[in-house]
């Protein structure tokens, strides 16, 4: 299987940030995390792989600002692969190492050069 | 010189007319590899040619097809100058009536008529497109896959600045890949990444022959990453990641003299370790059976 060159040069870019960056394909996997965000999550991409949905939402669940667990359509992956429209949420995190975070994630889909959706980026803001 | 492996009397004939990168580069120092810019032209057993990419060499390429051709097909990887400087001197654009079909890139904004409008135009051109004689379709084209005759074309973005194809040609059960302008080791802090994220890796599995850029010396690319180009270590690398059978070392840097370009081709080759791989500098006019 070959990524997208899309989603090829937003991993290399992701991997070079010290700001945390996840990568979702158009199924809503989580195909990378950089290093920085894997502080966030509690463990290391090398460790854990790519993790289709349920995979992911299991391994680090994100409840809202209420204390509720976000469900899967209703994640801001979701709702931006679903709507093409960029997502800004604060969430906590549980993370893989059993430390609760609260961050700020801003999801935003990857269009092509066809305009064709790819994937999405979510950028990671420790609140 | 001809030369290759087809002794079924089936197969590719792939001529190079151009193996330059960036800008023609003629001269006593450049006779053995050439100084013409990127042209490649691939013809099956029956003769039905495919032309990739417009360089200062499709000149040649155009005046050596057949005087009854009743279409030409040109496949653009991407529309930097040293890609299409030759557009203006393909000789099919001037015969009256003949389909001249052309496949390249759009950007975002722009198809790829229109781009190619920028430099088939005054300043830069006394002719227009649409003034040519011949009728000139142009197909916006970015990842997939189609047929031009018996040829299965796939076509995908690879790591290059600006919106840049390459291309897989398959014919009579043999692969041809051009990736003359790519650079997939960008970003990568070590070698290359895993084949699953790397740039160009499907068109180049299992190729029968891959044309790959080659056109910088280590101590060059560290001077100049994000250009776009690759080394020739590079690309044996990235040819043993895919598995193809045989190498050609390509868009040999403008600067490169015939004995520079083999020695660092050379020593490139004697980094392949498995003993599996052929490769050489693509030379000008040589004719390679696949």
């Amino acid at each position: 299987m070959s990524r997208p060159l899309e989603l090829i040069l937003a991993r290399q870019w992701a991997a070079l940030l010290s700001t945390p960056v996840m990568l979702f394909d158009l199924e809503g996997s989580l195909i990378f995390f950089n290093e920085a965000a894997g502080l966030l999550l509690g463990r290391k991409y090398d460790e854990t792989g790519s993790m289709v949905g349920p995979e992911w939402q299991a391994a680090f669940p994100m409840e809202d600002e209420a204390g509720r667990v976000i469900g899967a359509t209703d994640s801001p992956v979701a709702n931006a692969l679903r709507t093409g429209s960029p997502v800004m949420r604060t969430v906590t995190v549980r993370a893989m190492d059993g430390v609760r975070r609260k961050a700020t994630v801003t999801v935003f889909p990857v269009h092509g050069l066809e305009r064709t959706r790819q994937g999405a980026v979510c950028l990671v803001h420790p609140a | 010189m001809s030369r290759g492996w087809n002794t079924d009397g089936k197969g590719l004939s792939v001529t190079l007319f151009g193996t330059r990168g960036s800008l023609p580069a003629p001269g006593p120092d450049t006779t053995r590899f050439g100084g013409n810019t990127s042209c490649v032209m691939v013809k099956n057993s029956a003769g039905q040619a495919l032309i990739l990419d417009a360089g200062s060499g499709i000149r040649i390429a155009g005046m050596r097809l057949p005087k009854d051709v009743k279409r030409v097909d040109l496949l653009l990887t991407h529309l930097h100058m040293d890609h299409i400087q030759g557009l203006g001197f393909f000789a099919p654009l001037y015969t009256p009536g003949l389909d001249v079909h052309l496949w390249g890139p759009p950007s975002t904004t722009r198809t790829l008529r229109s781009r190619l409008n920028r430099y088939l135009s005054p300043p830069l051109f006394p002719v227009r497109i649409r003034e040519l004689p011949s009728r000139v379709h142009c197909h916006d084209v970015t990842q997939g896959q189609w047929e031009i005759g018996d040829f299965k074309v796939s076509s995908s973005l690879v790591a290059h600045p600006d919106p840049t194809l390459g291309y897989r040609l398959e014919s009579e059960g043999r692969v041809v890949t051009y990736l003359p302008d790519h650079e997939p080791q960008l970003g990568c802090r070590t070698g290359l990444p895993t084949t699953e994220w790397l740039s160009g890796h499907k068109l180049a599995e299992g190729a029968d022959l891959l044309i790959h850029d080659a056109q910088y010396t280590e101590d060059e690319y560290l001077a100049r990453v994000g250009w776009g180009h690759c080394t020739p270590t590079l690309a044996v690398r990235f040819a043993e990641l895919v598995r193809a059978r045989r190498l050609l070392f390509f868009h040999h840097d403008p600067s490169r003299s015939d004995a520079e370009v083999q020695r660092i081709c050379a020593e490139a080759t004697r980094t392949h370790k498995q003993g599996m791989l052929v490769t050489e500098p693509a030379a000008e006019m040589d004719e390679i059976k696949v």
